[in-house]
């Protein structure tokens, strides 16, 4: 079989042509313009022209999956069958959770069974200031960071190593351990992310105890002419300006993406009207992707560079944290001169290769995927000529997945090589050079009838890792394995996942042993730690009408041998606390998510949906709480769309985001309580003229002056302010 | 054709706009000695210049060498070399044009 793809993917010449044509009407029977035809294991997107007609021009392999979805109705999924296909959309009213009440495809596996959110990031450039900011709005989701420079995700509680990321399908490896290190790549490109909250992907998630975020690029699209877009946004508490451009061509079964940015950042201004001195950061990313998409084979293949160079605010070069903030700020900027990286910063190249081949034969989808993605971290800490670290992570990732259906079964069966090599280049380091390679297997069976369905799965990990400078070669097996069920009742559904997952420790666990400047710290790895053991239960309620939807959604998570990090009472140079990995025997972590969406019948236009996040952690060993829980919130979402009253100058759309975040007082002895707080966002769209989008927006309305808990300097000058108010502006035009 | 022209210069314009930035490889930044004091506190006040390139370079790797003996708030030092010198930059909340330590 190897040999039949591999001869495939080398003489893929055969070029096929052929249309096939389908309609697309609302209940009434009247023909549906825009509607997004998306065919899935094509990645490929059409549009319906004003008379609801979509035409492709190649032929359909028999059973793709056509998503069909326009803002305000209900997305569909469509088998193809060989024939012309008519397909109604019905209004949506309630757009309480994506997943869930509409059909959808998702890469992560069967969203009916896994706790699945969707986002799309289509327009996240100009309607977010960042990538993750968008994501901080779903229901237990938050972020560690500080201002727009260093951002990481956080899903109920967990992140860095526990919670892994995919981008188009490739394992995202950059040194994703410390929380100064961000997630490694801006919205450039990107359609969607799908995320998965605790450890239910067997497909991808052999370490992802915490969670999976997957994130896709936008579609291929077919086009005679060239499309693309050109973006632009500027930020006035960050004196952020930052440019993107998307240039897309197809002809024939052939299809070419190209993406670019830059971004240039100051510093941030507080709401004191001073600038927190080095939270600066500068962005370049290229991304270009070549596909040819047959009949029956279909290959992609993505480049992407990202270069990031970012500022690491409130250093404190004695490391005891008592610095005031008059000494790492400043009251005035300059933007000739604050646009340049001071030292502490880091230089972060990633470089990623993949190749994607598929092929469907009558019975089988295989999917072989093959990936490179290399890592380059160079931190100046004390010094500008001389890094304090300088290394290169590389993680070679192949795949293949094979998806059958045995009468109303659906198998998902998968082999997974990943080898990760980490090197120094200098002799100054913080972790030794070393290697993994991880071998994994795994299987999944769904069964999905009606209103009702299961899944079940079993993954085997076999990891080795050495480190010659430890003298130390190592092999942990791990067996991951999730259930999950669930029963529609007219609108009640419900479901039940449960997941067992084990996660080895990371090159940085075991031997860490240096300076980071980046965490104030001098961390100190564990060759003795072993595999991280996860249970996880994962309920589901979810009920609606017309105008009201109501999600409950509570959670039980067990993780034995946790593997965290704590401060000790020793100095490294007098200056900077030791670190130490350890290993909790017993952590338990309870919480709820509750989501409401209200739509009032006398304004259609208007959805207000609200969500609740509370978690709980605890470290049953001594009896104390996890660092950085994450304290509860509640985030509003408000929505108006006005595009149907025919506004001067195109206005479109008003929308108000609202934060309470509650005061945090479940601390661990070395970890300040923080303060709640509520934020308020605004933003206008206007369509001034065709192709054309303006947003106009505002962020924290009332410029409170508020430090997360989860800020990664809240510990410095009594607590770091996020930044004060803000305005944006950004526009793109589409051609 | 208008398409195409739109496309050359989004491409164009964004290549000449990342290639054009500053290259601050070759910047010059003061530095300054951190001094032992007499009551065992640390200073940082002693100036020793602004070095830029390569010099900086070589007195980040191999350090300061103080061809004289020198005073600095009323204490005598040694000639000789001076391993401990820092050219770090940082916030000065009160004059932003002078924020080296």
């Amino acid at each position: 079989m190897f040999k039949n793809i591999l001869l495939l993917t080398i003489f893929n010449v055969f070029l096929i042509h052929a249309q096939n044509k389908g309609y697309v009407f609302d209940n009434q029977g009247n023909p549906l313009a825009e509607v997004d035809v998306f065919l899935v294991d094509q990645n490929l997107l059409f549009k319906t022209d004003l008379n609801g007609i979509f035409i492709i021009d190649s032929i359909i392999p028999l059973n793709s999956y056509f998503e069909f979805s326009k803002l305000g109705f209900k997305s569909k999924i469509v088998k193809f069958q060989g024939k012309n296909m008519n397909v109604t959309l019905s209004k949506l009213h309630v757009e309480l959770d994506e997943i869930g009440i509409q059909e959808n495809v998702t890469f992560l596996g069967n969203y009916k069974f896994l706790n699945i959110e969707k986002k799309s990031l289509n327009n996240n450039f100009i309607s977010s200031t960042s990538l993750v900011e968008n994501l901080n709005q779903l229901s237990g989701v938050n972020s560690i960071g500080s201002g727009l420079g260093i951002q990481k995700v956080v899903i109920r509680g967990l992140s860095g190593l526990r919670v892994v990321t995919y981008l188009n399908g490739m394992r995202i490896a950059n040194q994703e351990w410390a929380n100064d290190h961000s997630i490694g790549f801006t919205d450039l490109g990107l359609g969607r992310v799908e995320l998965i909250k605790g450890a239910s992907s067997l497909k991808f998630g052999g370490d992802a105890v915490g969670g999976v975020l997957y994130f896709q690029d936008e579609p291929f699209t077919k086009s005679s002419k060239p499309k693309g877009f050109l973006a632009s946004k500027f930020d006035n508490s960050h004196f952020l300006y930052s440019n993107q451009f998307g240039f897309k061509l197809s002809k024939n079964n052939l299809y070419f993406n190209l993406y670019g940015e830059h971004t240039v950042s100051s510093d941030y201004r507080l709401p004191d009207k001073n600038y927190l001195f080095n939270s600066r950061f500068k962005n370049k990313a290229l991304k270009l992707s070549f596909a040819r998409l047959g009949e029956k084979l279909q290959t992609i293949i993505r480049y992407q560079f990202n270069n990031d160079n970012v500022g690491i605010p409130a250093h404190d070069c004695e490391g005891t944290n008592e610095i005031s903030l008059d000494e790492i700020t400043l009251n005035t900027i300059d933007l000739t001169e604050d646009y340049e990286m001071k030292i502490p910063y880091q230089v972060i190249n990633n470089h990623l290769f993949n190749i994607e081949t598929k092929y469907f034969s009558n019975k089988i989808k295989y999917n072989f995927f093959a990936g490179y993605f290399t890592n380059n971290l160079v931190e100046f800490g004390e010094k500008w000529t001389i890094p304090a670290f300088d290394m290169e992570l590389s993680t070679i990732n192949l795949r293949l997945n094979l998806n059958y259906n045995i009468t109303s079964l659906d198998f998902n069966t998968g082999i997974q090589y990943n080898r990760q090599d980490n090197l120094n280049n200098i002799s100054s380091r913080l972790i030794p050079d070393s290697f993994s390679d991880d071998f994994g297997l795994y299987t999944t069976i769904d069964f999905d009838k009606d209103n009702f369905g299961f899944n079940s799965g079993i993954r085997l990990d076999y990891k080795n890792i050495v480190c010659n400078d430890f003298n130390y070669n190592k092999l942990f097996n791990a067996f991951n394995s999730s259930f999950g069920v669930f029963y529609k009742i007219n609108n009640h559904l419900s479901r039940l996942t449960y997941s067992a997952s084990y996660r080895s420790p990371h090159l940085s666990e075991l031997f860490s042993n240096g300076l980071h400047h980046g965490t104030n710290r001098f961390e100190v790895g564990n060759s003795n730690l072993d595999i991280e053991q996860s249970h996880q239960f994962d309920l589901k309620y979810q009920w609606n009408n017309d105008h009201f939807g109501f999600v409950l959604n509570p959670f039980l998570q067990l993780i034995n041998d946790f593997i965290a990090i704590n401060p000790s009472d020793s100095f490294y140079e007098d200056n900077y606390r030791i670190y130490n990995y350890v290993q909790y025997n017993k952590v338990r972590i309870t919480g709820f998510e509750l989501k409401l969406h209200y739509h009032p019948h006398i304004l259609h236009n208007l959805h207000i949906e609200q969500s609740y996040s509370f978690i709980n952690t605890r470290n049953i060993d001594n009896d104390s709480n996890l660092f950085f829980t994450p304290a509860n919130k509640i985030k509003t979402k408000l929505n108006f769309d006005v595009s149907t009253y025919n506004l001067p100058i195109g206005f479109k759309n008003l929308s108000i985001y609202h934060l309470y975040a509650f005061k945090q007082t479940n601390v661990v002895f070395y970890e300040s309580e923080s303060d709640g707080y509520a934020i308020l966002n605004a933003e206008l769209l206007f369509n001034p003229i065709k192709d054309l989008n303006i947003i106009i927006g505002v962020k924290n309305l009332f410029n409170k002056d508020y430090t997360p808990h989860l800020s990664r300097i809240k510990e410095v000058a009594g607590g770091v302010p996020e930044p004060g108010r803000s305005f944006n502006l950004s526009l793109k035009y589409d051609f | 054709m208008k398409k195409y022209i739109l496309s050359i210069l989004a491409i164009t314009g964004s290549s000449l706009f990342i290639s054009c930035e500053k290259d601050d490889h070759d910047e010059c930044h003061s530095c300054h000695l951190e001094l032992q004091m007499a009551d065992g506190t640390i200073d940082h006040d002693y100036q020793i210049g602004e070095f830029c390139g390569e010099d900086l370079h070589d007195i980040e790797e191999n350090g300061y060498v103080a061809a004289e003996a020198f005073s600095h708030e009323g204490e005598n030092f040694d000639a000789g070399t001076y391993t401990n010198v820092h050219c770090e930059e940082h916030a000065d909340h009160d004059d932003h044009d002078d924020h080296d330590h």
